[in-house]
């Protein structure tokens, strides 16, 4: 009776064990993390006069970061103003003589959850990175860590986000005491912040090339 | 309802015939093949799974018990552009990778008959379970996830044979056609499930 107790218990063990090193993985690489998520209006969203930022605004956590590099930054304006104007829009050099004002920011957080966003009210407060239709934010385990564990983890990532936006200042709106530029489009490439700066790079230019794939670019 | 009714009339039918009380635990591994809308969501078989019943029985043909199981489906989609609405102003469409997760932990109440006596070299056996299903359905595309958990009532009847291996121990063998009936956030669930494992009889 004594030896058929251990028997129960080990073979309780053994099955548990056994379920618990084939836990389903999910993601293996970094890059099948990325994610690109385009909103867009579609009564006002048109190819028209545009007007590009000269280098891109970096955020961490919330916070604008004044004394970024920016070495990457006429990169991936080029790769987006070659999107545009494959998909119809026409480039103008003088913010003045525009319909359309392309806006760039990269978000960086150093943990999963609200971003801060800076204030000012310029833009319309509307964020990307929380994309709508059910879909929540959640915290990954690093892939190719493994299965998930049962027990209590803790673990450091951080994250960033792209995001393109573009406004329509031939539709500004007074509230208030604010003036507002309503967007007719934000793209976001949203992933994890890992790997060589050049890896980085590379997967934000392939996130470019796939937002000009996706609504609304692929139906105009 | 009404297979709730027939069987607690053969639950009753059973204590009146004999009042020679054992015990009996099955462990076991569970697979589970996904059918109907689970299968719509998932189809791959699922190898990842365990269930532990307890049995009283009131006769050696028959007994009622207590099962709790757990059962994980995973499947994922390559790469692909899926439509994004929530019902503002703004269209949109999200592209990324698909990992699909269900976690599903069925408890429920069992009445077993086994249509040969303790001595049998096989013992086959019919049965019905009636519970509730914690299910949770958990598509997970980058850092974004989109979850549902929910309870279901549940319906399962359960066929399989136990194969005296020495005097209390039994291999056990199951199939469980699993029913979470739908409820305001999922569609009805099924799925098969097939169990391996021990009876203990004490």
């Amino acid at each position: 009776m004594k030896t058929m107790k251990y028997f129960n218990l080990v073979l309780t063990l053994a099955i548990i064990g056994l379920l618990y090193s084939c836990y389903p993985k999910g993601a293996e690489y970094v890059d099948e993390l990325d994610t690109y998520i385009s909103k867009y209006d579609p009564q006002n969203f048109r190819p028209d006069t545009f007007a590009m930022p000269d280098q891109v605004e970096y955020y961490k956590d919330g916070k604008l970061v004044e004394d970024h590099d920016h070495t990457y930054d006429k990169e991936i304006l080029s790769d987006f103003a070659s999107g545009l104007i494959n998909a119809g829009f026409t480039p103008v050099r003088d913010s003045g003589d525009t319909s359309l004002i392309v806006s760039v920011e990269s978000h960086e957080l150093t943990q999963a959850g609200a971003i801060y966003p800076p204030g000012g009210g310029w833009w319309d407060p509307w964020y990307p990175w929380y994309p709508g239709g059910g879909w929540y934010p959640w915290y990954p385990w690093y892939p190719g860590g493994g299965y998930y564990p049962w027990y209590p983890s803790y673990y450091v990532f951080h994250t960033g986000t792209v995001i393109f936006q573009i406004g329509d200042i031939d539709n500004i709106e007074s509230v208030k005491d604010t003036i507002r530029v309503p967007m007719i489009y934000v793209g976001a490439i949203d992933g994890l912040l890992q790997g060589s700066d050049e890896y980085i790079l590379q997967r934000v230019k392939d996130g470019i090339n796939q937002l000009f794939k996706q609504a609304p670019f692929d139906k105009h | 309802m009404k297979s709730l009714k027939i069987f607690s009339v053969i639950a009753l039918l059973a204590i009146g015939v004999n009042m020679t009380a054992q015990n009996k635990t099955n462990l076991y591994y569970l697979m589970g093949i996904p059918m109907g809308n689970t299968k719509d969501y998932i189809s791959k078989t699922s190898f990842r799974g365990m269930g532990f019943e307890y049995q009283y029985l009131f006769n050696d043909k028959f007994g009622v018990g207590g099962v709790l199981q757990w059962s994980t489906f995973y499947d994922s989609d390559p790469r692909a552009t899926y439509t994004l609405s929530d019902g503002g102003d703004m269209d949109g469409a999200i592209n990324g990778i698909r990992y699909k997760y269900i976690n599903t932990v069925p408890i429920y109440l069992t009445g077993t008959y086994y249509f040969t006596s303790e001595d049998a070299k096989v013992r086959p056996y019919l049965g019905l379970g009636v519970g509730t299903y914690w299910y949770e359905q958990k598509t997970d595309m980058g850092l974004f996830t989109d979850i549902y958990n929910s309870w279901h009532f549940g319906l399962i009847p359960k066929a399989g044979l136990l194969i005296p291996i020495s005097y209390s121990t039994s291999l056990y063998l199951g199939l469980d056609y699993n029913i979470a009936f739908k409820n305001s956030d999922l569609d009805t669930q099924n799925w098969l499930g097939i169990s391996v494992g021990f009876d203990f009889d004490y």
